[in-house]
């Protein structure tokens, strides 16, 4: 039996071939994306600005350049959205605060004027925690996103629209940023693949920065093949993948970081469980890996990410200090209490984690972990004990700035993620071990909404 | 270390950075502020973060 085309769910690949074959235009094709946007969006609250009519006129420019015989790149005429921490010209760009609300820049963050150039479309700017320092998904000026798997829940953050769009069917890929997890831990919540490349391999230009030397723009989509497509349109050529190396579930050997199994949700850990059952029946050697450095990860990151975020507000804490939300508020002061000794004891902490981890990477191709500890918790409960627990594991790839990303692990109930890490610059390699445990697990499901 | 004295240290820690804080602030915030730096100087300690001597060492990139 035929399998059934759907534009909502096809991948980027199945979406150039129908439109190629003109089996549908680039117009309708959006017109499907958008009109999901209205019947669901309302329920899940992902987006801060949908742009219909810049969809509408971008699809029928790239429709009229697609029968003139130019077709740009794998994404001419795919609809994707873009977190609104990214400038996008002629609009708004809030990065989820009331202090930016009226903020409107006469250019593109670099990552959007590749992915535009490389024509994609853009339905729109999806919603996020206030000025991403937030891992929940959560915005007291906006309101919340709720998780596309379960309302009463939260999407986690703090790229929460991002996550939650693609989950629901609305886009085929999205730019977010992950400076403490941001992109992978709401990827995992919602079932979709998030990845984070080493830093700077995607451009950060344009970006409303949270911790400059933390920060990675990252991408989201529904398979590792698409992760690819949507990494390679957003970066500048030298940084591109070009073709992954072949590598078979044989040739892979992972570690598993111990420590970041532990005091796992038991629906997460169950499920991780099965997952490592999947790849080692499928020969993939795994053996358990115990790092003295990886607990210091929590606090080096803090320290460097209040610190450098506290800089970044330093003269809106003076001035404009009742416009942020109370939580950020309390973050950013205590970053600009930080003392310049610990900061620096903080920086030098990171290199003695990196020494310890590039040894590992010399015998592993890959460290992984569940990407959440806990399922995504109802948003009534979601309080900072809990937030912390969220971010346990998707601390340590920005720190270190080595690609990371999150692949949904199939199962019944929440969405879990299971994590890879390799080493700085070994994306490819990453990529390419991450398909092979994709095609190991297969596809994950779509939630009910 | 006494809740007082982390309180009174970070009211110190602001008037130092010259940031205005309210008692209920610094209250809410004392606890973890202090708690963050004496891990990361304890932690630093610990590995040898900020030892001069391996530092100095050929091959060390950890003042970068």
């Amino acid at each position: 039996m035929a399998m059934t085309f759907d534009p909502l769910r096809a991948s980027i690949a199945e979406l150039g071939a129908a439109l190629r074959e003109r089996r549908i235009s680039i117009r309708e094709l959006i017109d499907e994306h958008l009109a999901r946007l209205v019947a669901v969006n309302p329920k899940i609250n992902a987006f801060s600005l949908p742009d219909p009519d810049g969809a509408r006129a971008a699809a029928a420019a790239l429709d009229a350049e697609l029968a003139a015989g130019t077709l740009r790149s794998p994404l001419h005429g795919i609809p994707i959205t873009v977190k609104d921490l990214f400038a996008t010209r002629g609009q708004r760009t809030a990065a989820g605060s009331s202090i930016l609300r009226d903020r409107v820049t006469d250019y593109d963050a670099d990552a959007v004027a590749n992915l535009r150039t490389k024509g994609a479309v853009i339905l729109g700017k999806t919603a996020m925690d206030e000025f991403a320092f937030s891992p929940i998904g959560v915005n007291v000026h906006y309101g919340n996103t709720r998780n596309p798997w379960d309302l009463e829940r939260v999407t986690g953050g703090s790229s929460a629209g991002a996550a939650a769009a693609l989950a629901a069917g609305i886009g085929t890929g999205a730019l977010g940023s992950d400076t403490g997890g941001s992109v992978r831990l709401p990827a995992a919540l919602c079932g979709v693949a998030g990845f984070k490349p080493s830093y700077d391999r995607l451009p950060r230009g344009g970006a409303f920065p949270l911790a400059w030397s933390l920060d990675h723009p990252g991408v989201f989509a529904r398979s590792v093949a698409d992760l690819c497509a949507m990494f390679d349109a957003a970066a500048f050529p030298e940084a591109r993948l070009g073709a992954l190396p072949a590598v078979t579930g044989r040739e892979l050997r992972f570690g598993i970081l111990e420590e970041f199994c532990r005091d796992l949700d038991a629906e997460v850990g169950a499920r991780w469980e099965g997952f490592i059952r999947a790849i080692t029946a499928a020969g993939v050697r795994v053996e358990t890996v115990q790092p003295n450095t990886s607990k210091l990860s929590i606090a080096a990151s803090t320290a460097i990410m209040f610190a450098e975020a506290a800089a970044v507000h330093r003269e809106w804490l003076k001035t404009r200090r009742a416009d942020y939300g109370e939580g950020i508020r309390m973050r950013l002061l205590q970053g600009a209490l930080i003392p310049a000794s610990t900061y620096l004891r903080a920086l030098q902490l990171r290199r003695v984690i990196a020494e310890e981890f590039e040894a590992l990477f010399k015998t592993y191709d890959s460290l992984i972990c569940p990407t959440n500890v806990t399922v995504a918790q109802t948003i009534a409960s979601v309080e900072g004990p809990t937030a912390g627990r969220m971010i346990r594991n998707t601390r340590l790839a920005p720190l270190l700035g080595i690609p990371g990303l999150s692949l949904p692990i199939p199962g019944r109930g929440l969405p879990v993620g299971a994590q890879l890490m390799g080493p700085v610059a070994g994306d490819a390699k990453l990529l390419a071990a991450a398909g092979v445990i994709e095609k190991i697990i297969g596809p994950a499901d779509s939630p009910p909404l | 270390m006494a809740v007082n004295d982390r309180r009174e240290r970070t009211r110190m820690l602001a008037m130092a950075a010259g940031i205005d804080l309210t008692d209920s602030e610094i209250a809410a915030m004392a606890e973890l502020l202090c708690g963050l730096i004496d891990t990361i100087d304890e932690a630093a300690a610990g590995f040898g973060a900020d030892a001069p001597e391996p530092l100095m060492r050929p091959g060390s990139s950890r003042w970068q």
